[in-house]
């Protein structure tokens, strides 16, 4: 494994982790990985989980980067006259350039969590280098099913029908706006607009892996949600879909840690990546 | 402000070393210690305006990851409480090296306030100044709140989470958790060779007030400066909360400008 911090971007401002693989175990055939912010987090990742997927991948031959998109992190904004979206997609397209330019790497996946995943999708949907996305609790929208399970056990409890009476509004739509403003993260689009948009992904071949935890239970909160979510969706084969209940947000204990990085790793070496 | 790797070549450092800003630039260096863990993440963004402060104010500034945190090599493991200390003199003798700074003070924060003491005892090396900003001053209390943070954390869970080293997502083997339950700023004091010191503290405290008096036996005019603006470190919510920052980045500037 080699890394290297580099600066990339309008003046230099936005700054990287080149994670590179010893020569003998290179695969450069396979797509490079970049990952994005966590929110306002920098660059390495809650408990260091970017820095571990990439010494993970470097060890199967696979090269990534990661940075800090402008304000976040040691990088700088450029484009603050631009809106914080456009800035955002406009600083992954330019890691992706600066890889392409220096590296010759015309493929890409793009890993994020939370706001990441958010900022992956909408990247991979304008730039069709992305031929694959790892989303780490990602977009999620509200099912019957999940209204059952994120009411019944509350039935028998009277503390809960309190709170109800109080907040005729609906509580659970109140603890997942306060989850989004608290991880910094932009309301979700339109459910059909997304369905859509990751239609186009798929039908485009770009390989999408969804890995959803116990920590945005206010927004997803079974196996088998995002079938429901986004019913009549035609995955064609090249969607595939995690929950882990137990795991929280950030995934702070190591055992979750670890389930969730072995399957990134497995799923990015095993895609029938199209060559570029 | 440049971002780079230092040291040796299996064990290297991760640092951004920020220049100063020339119509102001000093032959002073200043060297930022980070926390350690959880508190590492959560304080990066305030560490990095910090130096933007001080590179504005003419310091040459190195900030840099302990070895096997953030983006240096290597994991925690045994024997981590010697390493980190010897990664701070390490990253003293690169910004000397890098800036041809002719004095250099450090401010550590929190659990980077022990390794930097450390560093500085252990190694018997003379500084000019030093900052202590919010410094974990008892180790016992300390520990004890990041347990009670990660029990919280596993009571949400329907599966109980297995027994490791790790607290909230970094490790802590037996020995660096001995070392932290040991911690002994105030004695320590008499034992540094610097010319100043500082103290800024988010709110008065009995543990700071035991330090204080340490440092001014040591250095009768040492600064003290409470914000009077408590930062909480002890709850889920705080701890994960991304960003530190506030005018108590502002007073570290200064202090640590007082001092020069």
């Amino acid at each position: 494994m080699n890394e290297r911090a580099i600066e990339f971007g309008l003046g230099l401002n936005l700054i990287g982790i080149l994670a590179e693989p010893m020569p003998t175990d290179a695969r450069p055939e396979l797509p490079a990985v970049v990952m994005l912010n966590a929110g306002l987090a920098h660059r390495v990742g809650p408990h260091r989980m970017s820095v571990e997927l990439a010494r993970r991948l470097a060890a199967r031959g696979i090269r990534s980067l990661r940075f800090d998109i402008g304000g976040r992190g040691d990088s700088e904004s450029m484009r603050e006259a631009e809106s914080d979206e456009s800035q955002v997609l406009a600083d992954i397209k330019d890691a992706m350039d600066y890889l392409e330019s220096n590296h010759d790497i015309r493929s890409f996946v793009l890993v994020g969590l939370c706001a990441g995943a958010d900022n992956a999708h909408a990247v991979a949907v304008r730039d069709a280098r992305v031929v694959g996305a790892i989303l780490l609790d990602g977009y999620g929208y509200w099912t019957l099913r999940s209204y059952i399970v994120h009411y019944l056990p509350r039935l028998g409890r009277p503390r809960a029908w309190l709170n109800y009476m109080l907040r005729i509004l609906s509580p659970s739509r109140k603890a997942a706006e306060e989850f989004r403003l608290h991880w910094r993260r932009k309301p979700f689009g339109p459910r059909l607009e997304v369905q859509r948009e990751i239609q186009a992904l798929v039908d485009r071949n770009t390989q999408l892996l969804y890995i959803y935890t116990g920590g945005v239970f206010d927004y997803y909160n079974y196996a088998g949600q995002f079938g429901d979510m986004f019913h009549g969706l035609d995955a064609h084969g090249n969607i595939e879909v995690e929950y882990y209940a137990n795991a929280d947000h950030t995934y702070v204990f190591a055992e979750d840690r670890e389930g969730m990085l072995s399957r990134v790793v497995e799923w990015c070496c095993s895609r029938a990546w199209n060559a570029r | 402000m440049t971002p780079f790797h230092f040291g040796p070549a299996q064990a290297q450092l991760f640092g951004v070393y920020t220049p100063p800003r020339a119509s102001v630039a000093r032959e002073e260096g200043i060297l930022l210690c980070a926390p350690i863990g959880l508190e590492y993440m959560r304080t990066h963004y305030a560490v990095k305006l910090l130096a933007m402060q001080l590179a504005a104010s003419g310091f040459h500034v190195l900030r840099f990851d302990y070895h096997g945190t953030g983006d240096s090599f290597g994991e925690v493991g045994a024997g981590q409480f010697g390493i980190w200390a010897d990664d701070v003199v390490l990253a003293m003798r690169e910004l000397v090296a890098l800036s041809g700074a002719r004095s250099l003070t450090i401010v550590g924060l929190r659990m980077g306030a022990v390794l930097a003491i450390e560093a500085l005892v252990s190694h018997g090396l003379k500084i000019h100044g030093l900052v202590l900003w919010e410094p974990v001053v008892n180790g016992p209390e300390y520990l004890a709140m990041l347990e009670g943070i990660q029990g919280k954390l596993a009571d949400q869970r329907e599966i109980p989470p297995r027994q490791t080293n790790d607290l909230l997502g970094a490790t802590y083997p037996a020995d660096l958790r001995a070392r932290i339950e040991g911690v002994d700023l105030a004695g320590q004091m008499r034992l540094l060779d610097a010319q100043g010191a500082a103290l800024v503290v988010s709110e008065d405290k009995p543990e700071f007030d035991s330090l204080l008096k340490g440092m001014r036996y040591r250095w009768p005019d040492a600064m003290y400066r409470s914000m009077a603006d408590p930062i909480e470190w002890g709850t889920v919510k705080a701890a994960f909360d991304a960003r530190m920052t506030g005018p108590i980045v502002r007073a570290v500037a200064e202090a640590a400008e007082s001092l020069t």
